[in-house]
């Protein structure tokens, strides 16, 4: 069998203008599919990591109606229509609330916040802005950046202090020459005061190139929002794993625990998104894109496969005097069998590594200059080197039969 | 140990029968040295390829260390061939890919002997024929002389019960000729039994026996006691 692997390398280098050119239907093949499902597996990776936040292992909880929960519970799935008024009266969530839901060695900490949009303004200046009503764990989940001031202090968060904390977009807005700092904005008609300018999180260069600078922010104490005449705001639930993996456990554990404390009559219930059901949608819109490489691959492997086929008939017939030899010498029907099968196998495997280091660096150059995600599929990558063999093997089958049926007397006579 | 009964070959060009052999008896023992001689066309490879099992008589008998060879199918064929004979071509028919020692070390590849003894007994073959230093080369770093005697130390390697030279030294000057007929000679000293076909009388001399052929007939089989050298 090492014999055989040897024996194929070496007719195959001594051809390799032809080996090269037989490979690469299976080269463009494997190329094309390593490639596109590069491009997929990225795309997915992205989207998985948006969705949930792999990146600092948090996934979002949301309190919603029964109709919305079964959809799947993606904003992003379900567009309006038929969504039910929340209930009368929101029960908030009490620390002692979150403190029995932080399961040791799973939850590593819980965020509580309300969000909000408005228009914040100072003097005749103004700013769209989101506003996020937070306390000082949601910063332990997502850092942010100081550029000036301080951060809210705990006891701000404690006393309900009308303070804020800006991002430079609303700086920019509000604030076009001058400090910020101890300012007082306007949000809603109630005053807050400005302690601190924190960095957006989007890289200088961006800010430099885009004239739309992102979205104002503003982060005010949890505490102060009742001032803001908000009172029955739907609370955001955000809960840290400690591990990746166990990002739904964490989250279905505090759901449960907060459900577990809310009215016996409320239908509105805490969940966290159906992981499954979201990856199952992107699934599904990525199947018919794999169909239709499935189709172009299988296309460019057959005409691939025939390509080796032809060159081994050709390769058969060559040696021809060479199978008569062996058979003279006591060769059996299967050792030219596998002799030839291995050489087919052996060019189309060779052929399927190139395509998927074709395919990666295709995949990688567009990744590249495209800005789009990038990950090395590796199910894929072992798959298609075991396919490009398998094709290897099937097409080659007819000339390696072809080589082991040969009468001995006429394959030593062949000139 | 070789019998050939009543042997006939045709062949079939087109709807035609062309009769090439006709009615061989032959038979052949243990230590023979044996010349088949004759013109051009008259048979002699034919003949050699039914007794090497790479071709099938169209009727009659072949036995071998008395066993019936016809009614065998192709794999055990091949079996005989790497066990019973070794072949010497006229073409050397050596594979040009692979060296000396491994186009000797065939063979024993197909007879499944393992890799380290393979080695050992190749390189005891080429020694033998005077090649020790020439292991590693190619057939096409060989001269005609020296691809013969590596063919010669590949027929030899499996210990076979007779060797089979047709014309061997066909393509090849006096000299080799000469160093490849003692060769031979040597051998069947040693108690290997020869079947050597060529057309040259002077070849032919080398030969205890001398089987004459003409239009696919024996017409003369004798034994010479002395021979030559
Ligand atoms: N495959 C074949 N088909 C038809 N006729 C064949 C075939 N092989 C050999 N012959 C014929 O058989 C006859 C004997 O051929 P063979 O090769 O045995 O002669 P030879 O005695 O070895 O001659 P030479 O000394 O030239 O090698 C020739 O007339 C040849 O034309
Ligand atoms: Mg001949």
């Amino acid at each position: 069998m090492l014999d055989n692997l040897k024996l194929s390398f070496q007719s195959i280098f001594a051809h390799k203008m032809r080996s090269v050119l037989t490979m690469l239907g299976v080269i463009i093949g494997i190329a094309s599919i390593i490639a596109i499902v590069a491009m997929i597996e990225g795309q997915k990776e992205s989207l998985k990591s948006s969705l949930v936040g792999t990146g600092n292992n948090s996934i979002a909880i949301m309190f919603q109606s029964p109709e919305a929960a079964a959809m799947g519970g993606s904003d992003m799935v379900m567009m309006g229509g038929g969504e039910e008024d929340p209930p009368d009266v929101i029960p908030t969530i009490t620390d002692e609330q979150l403190e029995e839901a932080k399961v040791p060695d799973l939850v590593k900490s819980i965020a509580v916040f309300y969000q909000n949009y408005t228009q914040a303004y100072h003097l005749n200046n103004l700013s769209d802005s989101e506003l996020y009503a937070v306390d000082d764990k949601y910063f332990s989940i997502f850092p942010i950046k100081m550029l000036e001031g301080r951060k809210i202090a705990p006891v701000e968060h404690k006393n309900g202090s009308q303070v804020a904390m800006i991002n430079e977009a609303t700086r920019d807005a509000l604030f076009p020459e001058g400090s910020a700092i101890n300012q007082v904005i306007e949000l809603n008609k109630v005053p807050f005061r400005v302690v601190g300018v924190y960095a957006d999180e989007k890289s200088e260069e961006d800010n430099m190139f885009m004239m739309d600078a992102g979205m104002g922010k503003i982060y005010l104490p949890k505490s102060a929002w009742p001032h803001l005449g908000s009172f029955n705001d739907i609370p955001q639930v955000l809960v840290q794993a400690y591990h990746s993996d166990q990002l739904e456990e964490a989250g279905q554990v505090v759901a449960d625990s907060l459900n577990s404390q809310l009215p016996a009559t409320s239908t509105w219930q805490y969940s966290i998104p159906d992981l499954q059901q979201i990856m199952e949608d992107i699934n599904e819109f990525n199947q018919a894109f794999t169909l239709l490489l499935g189709g172009i691959a299988s296309i460019s492997l057959l005409v691939g496969g025939i390509g080796v086929m032809n060159i081994m008939l050709v390769s058969v017939t060559e040696r021809t005097r060479e199978i008569g030899i062996k058979k003279a010498l006591g060769a059996k029907r299967s050792v030219i069998l596998w002799q030839f099968l291995t050489e087919s196998a052996v060019l189309t495997s060779i052929g399927g590594i190139i395509g998927v280091l074709v395919g990666l660096g295709g995949a990688k150059a567009i990744s590249y200059f495209a800005h789009l995600p990038f990950a090395a599929p590796v199910p894929a990558i072992i798959g298609s080197v075991v396919f490009s063999m398998a094709v290897g093997i099937i097409f080659g089958l007819i000339p390696s039969m072809k080589a082991a049926k040969m009468k001995p007397i006429d394959a030593l006579r062949y000139e | 140990m070789i019998h050939l009964k009543n042997i006939n070959k045709s062949y079939w060009i087109g709807k035609e029968e062309v009769p090439i052999l006709h009615n061989i008896n032959l038979s052949i023992e243990e230590g023979e040295y044996v010349s088949i001689m004759g013109p051009s066309g008259s048979g002699k490879s034919t003949i050699m390829n039914i007794l090497g099992c790479l071709d099938t008589p169209t009727s009659g008998e072949y036995i071998l260390d008395g066993n019936s060879v016809l009614s065998r199918k192709e794999n055990e064929l091949s079996k005989i061939r790497n066990e019973y004979i070794g072949f010497v071509f006229q073409n050397f028919n050596l594979l040009p890919r692979l060296t000396a020692l491994d186009n000797v070390q065939l063979p024993l590849v197909y007879a499944k002997v393992n890799k380290k003894e393979r080695k050992e007994l190749a390189i005891d073959a080429l020694t033998k024929v005077g090649l020790k230093d020439r292991v590693n080369f190619k057939p096409t770093q060989l001269s005609g002389g020296q691809k013969q005697r590596v063919a010669i130390a590949r027929a030899l390697i499996n210990k076979p019960k007779f060797i089979l030279a047709d014309e061997p030294t066909g393509a090849l000057d006096t000299a080799s000729s000469e160093q490849v007929m003692n060769l031979f000679t040597e051998l069947n000293k040693e108690g290997v039994t020869i079947v050597l076909i060529t057309h040259e009388e002077e070849i032919a001399q080398y030969a205890k026996r001398s089987i004459f052929l003409r239009d696919g007939a024996i017409i003369k089989d004798e034994r010479r006691e002395l021979h030559a050298r």
